[in-house]
């Protein structure tokens, strides 16, 4: 195998690859990318048999097409120090010359058979998405995933997808995000859903370029396959059972605020600077014309800030923890964002996009 | 955890006494019965059949009053070993239908039905009181049925008005007073229907021209207050059908004693054991971290520092501590100390005794959540069914091992 390629094309594409490679493994193949040239395109793979990612490099220059299998972090740590130029990759056997302007390495590659079969890459996909609105329903869900382990169907966001919109639900138990889209899907009646491990999500964002107008997506045999211009990914799902939404997301409440989004998201972080390990949330409180967001630590100190509102009909006391407030406030992108409650011990909404809701539990104040 | 309304049952096993005898000796059936003493004896009667009430015999009344109303009347000693099997009998068929029973004497239970409601439900029920009425009839038939007693039952909001309601479901009746409908219930009863209040106390209420509960719930409270006492407000409030739905417990749930929001010093327990497998220690640890746990989430603190303390057979002592997130959660806190214990015992050798303390204690906001699913979450749980059943109420399954040295 011989080809020529732009350091600045071959870049980016590689760092996505080995982001997928594991750093440690018990099949030590998995730390190396697989190397495909041919007709002028070079593949990229790299997989953790958890999530698998497929990348193609247009207009390369093929001189000998072949394979080759290279450790992903050296590749990568090569390719970032290379100044910009043309870059050349020249196998002998498993020996492998890489070559650029001034600086030239060899490496010694793995025979490319060990690389396991990344099953669902040869599939077709079942619909096609709008690019940019999965986008950014990933974004406006995704942080809400949880990171503990101790409920698994919880480590994944849930994708539902129906004849005429798509869903994306992610919580931890504390606070969900919820993005609702309308689109028009080629599927039969009923609905798909798979619980998608986040990973996959973040790298699709990635590999989305301006010229994905769309994404094409299958769920098959416990596996996500997206396929955008440039990349497939494969996603094994996350299996258990998700929480039944209907029964956790919450009527809107009685007391309704609408705030200045940056206004309120400058009070709680101000506030939040007084908050601690011990004393997490910040105190709401609702008047009818003022809210005052306050936090107090014992061994810090404390905070008082004062927003001028249209407030509720009756007031309100309630504690959150600032930083999941902050986090569906960031995910909003309309300027005001509505806060509906009913008590200081109930679920809180945060709406304002339409499609989105995301739903935060308070911290009762002790 | 309980959400909906209080439901106190009174149970009363009718005549019970009498009919214990009865059960004992059929020829008795339909007979006037007196149990007390011999006829025109010393003692009083402990219990009297509906036949000889009706010359106006009652219990607590001497057995020389009783044989000059009814002569005629069998009287019988009473033997009190086979009435307080059959008392046991029912209280066992009682345990049935709730686990939340209070023996009020040998005859009377208060039982709480509180949030059977759904338990019981059928799907001809109309309402949560109907549920309740029908499971309390099927607990007075079980009763029946199984050990030929009969008993009637009230149910209420709370133990007085229950209390009440059995005496006026005599006999083998049940009555249920719907929440709301108790001063109704009691306004024209006489003021004697009220549990507390005795005949010195029905004397100076009539003097003071009360004479229902009505009047009585209706009259000023300081007069109350004079004729009763300490606990004429009771009264009162018991009058207009409003009193204490709490059972209480009958063990203490916890004896030790950790004031609440307190920060400083630490939370330790240690026991000293024979270690006859090596089960035995891990079942030891289960147990010593649930207590430590429970004693921080009494206090409300979250404990930063844990430490491990292992005494060898031979009296070589370790400890060992770690740090992590607060917590005050015994199934995160055994994972801790587990792989702390695993990796301190190096030794060959029997383990006499091993403690766990918290340490670096901290207080906490409670995070509230959408549903249950995080251990934490589950503490909660644990702490209600003690709080009503006792703190061995629950426990880990490896502190239950039948190889461990049990909980405590």
């Amino acid at each position: 195998m011989k080809f020529t390629c732009p350091r600045a094309t071959l870049l980016d594409p590689l760092l996505l690859a080995s982001s997928v490679a594991p750093v440690r493994s018990v099949k030590p193949v998995l730390q190396n990318l697989r190397l495909d040239a041919s007709d002028g395109v070079l593949e990229i793979q790299g997989t953790d048999l958890e999530t698998s990612l497929r990348i193609r490099v247009q207009n390369v220059e093929v001189e000998r097409a072949g394979s080759c299998l290279l450790p992903a972090a050296k590749l990568s740590s090569i390719l970032r120090e290379l100044e910009s130029g043309p870059v050349t990759f020249d196998t002998d056997q498993l020996l492998c010359r890489i070559a650029s302007a001034g600086a030239s390495f060899r490496m010694q590659g793995v025979n490319p058979e060990e690389f396991p079969e990344v099953a669902g890459f040869s599939e077709s996909v079942d619909v096609q998405i709008p690019a940019a609105l999965l986008r950014k329903m990933t974004r406006k869900v995704v942080f809400a995933v949880s990171a503990e382990k101790t409920r698994y169907a919880l480590n994944g966001v849930l994708l539902t997808l129906r004849k005429d919109s798509a869903v994306m639900v992610a919580t931890d138990g504390r606070r969900l995000a919820s993005m609702e889209a309308p689109m028009e899907l080629s599927l039969p009646d009923g609905e798909k859903t798979a619980i998608v491990p986040p990973r996959a999500l973040n790298q699709l964002d990635r590999v989305l370029t301006p010229e994905d107008e769309f994404v094409g997506l299958s769920i098959k045999d416990g596996t996500l396959l997206v396929q955008t211009q440039r990349a497939t990914i494969a996603a094994r799902l996350i299996e258990g059972k998700y929480p039944n939404l209907s029964s956790i997301i919450p009527a809107p409440g009685e007391t309704k605020v609408s705030l200045d989004r940056s206004e309120l998201m400058a009070a709680l972080r101000k506030a939040a600077i007084m908050t601690s390990e011990e004393s997490k949330p910040v105190r709401m409180s609702f008047s009818s014309d003022k809210l005052v967001i306050s936090a107090r630590s014992a061994d810090v100190g404390d905070a008082e800030v004062e927003l001028l509102i249209e407030g509720p009909s009756q007031s309100l006391d309630i504690g959150f923890n600032p930083e999941f407030l902050l986090d569906g406030l960031k995910a909003l992108e309309s300027d005001t964002a509505v806060l509906e409650m009913a008590a200081s011990n109930k679920a809180g909404r945060l709406v304002g996009d339409p499609g989105y809701v995301y739903v935060v539990m308070p911290i009762s104040l002790g | 955890m309980i959400a909906s309304a209080p439901r106190i049952c009174c149970l009363d096993l009718d005549t019970f006494f009498v009919s214990v005898e009865r059960l004992l000796d059929p020829s008795l059936i339909g007979r006037p019965v007196i149990v007390g003493g011999k006829k025109g004896g010393s003692g009083v009667v402990t219990a009297a059949s509906y036949e000889v009430r009706e010359y106006g015999v009652r219990s607590g009344m001497s057995i020389a009053e009783a044989t000059a109303l009814a002569p005629r009347a069998i009287f019988l000693l009473g033997s009190h070993g086979v009435y307080s099997k059959y008392s046991k009998k029912a209280r066992s068929i009682i345990e049935r239908y709730s686990p939340r029973v209070q023996a009020a004497s040998i005859d009377e239970a208060y039982i709480d039905f509180r949030g059977c409601e759904r338990m019981y439900h059928e799907p001809q029920d109309r309402s949560n009181d109907e549920t309740i009425r029908r499971t309390v009839c099927e607990l007075t038939g079980a009763i029946l049925m199984e050990l030929g007693l009969p008993a009637s039952a009230g149910i209420a909001t709370s133990k007085s008005m229950a209390k009440v309601a059995s005496g006026l479901a005599k006999p083998e009746g049940v009555l249920l007073v719907e929440a709301g409908a108790e001063a109704a219930t009691l306004s024209p009863l006489g003021v004697r229907k009220l549990p507390g209040v005795g005949p010195v106390h029905e004397e100076k209420l009539v003097r003071a021209g009360i004479t229902t509960l009505g009047e009585l719930a209706n009259a000023p409270e300081d007069l109350i207050r004079h004729i009763f006492g300490a606990y004429g407000t009771n009264i009162h409030l018991s009058a207009r059908g409003i009193g204490n739905a709490d059972l209480g417990r009958e063990r203490p749930a916890f004896r030790e004693h950790d004031p609440r929001g307190q920060r400083m010093g630490s939370i330790s327990n240690e026991r000293t054991f024979r270690e006859r497998s090596s089960r035995v220690s891990e079942s030891v640890l289960s147990s010593l971290c649930e207590r430590v746990c429970w004693r921080a989430r009494k206090r409300g603190v979250k404990a930063r520092t844990v430490t491990l303390k292992l005494r060898y057979s031979d009296f070589h002592t370790l400890t060992r501590a770690h740090t992590m997130a607060p917590t005050h959660c015994e199934a995160k806190l055994y994972r801790v100390v587990r792989t702390l214990y695993r990796q301190a015992r190096k030794k060959d050798r029997s383990i006499r005794l091993l403690g766990v303390a918290l340490s670096k204690l901290c207080s906490y906001d409670e995070q509230l959540v959408l549903f249950d699913g995080d251990s934490e979450e589950r503490c909660g749980a644990v702490d209600s069914v003690r709080e009503m059943f006792g703190y061995d109420a629950v426990h880990f399954a490896t502190t239950m091992r039948p190889e461990g040295s049990g909980p405590g």
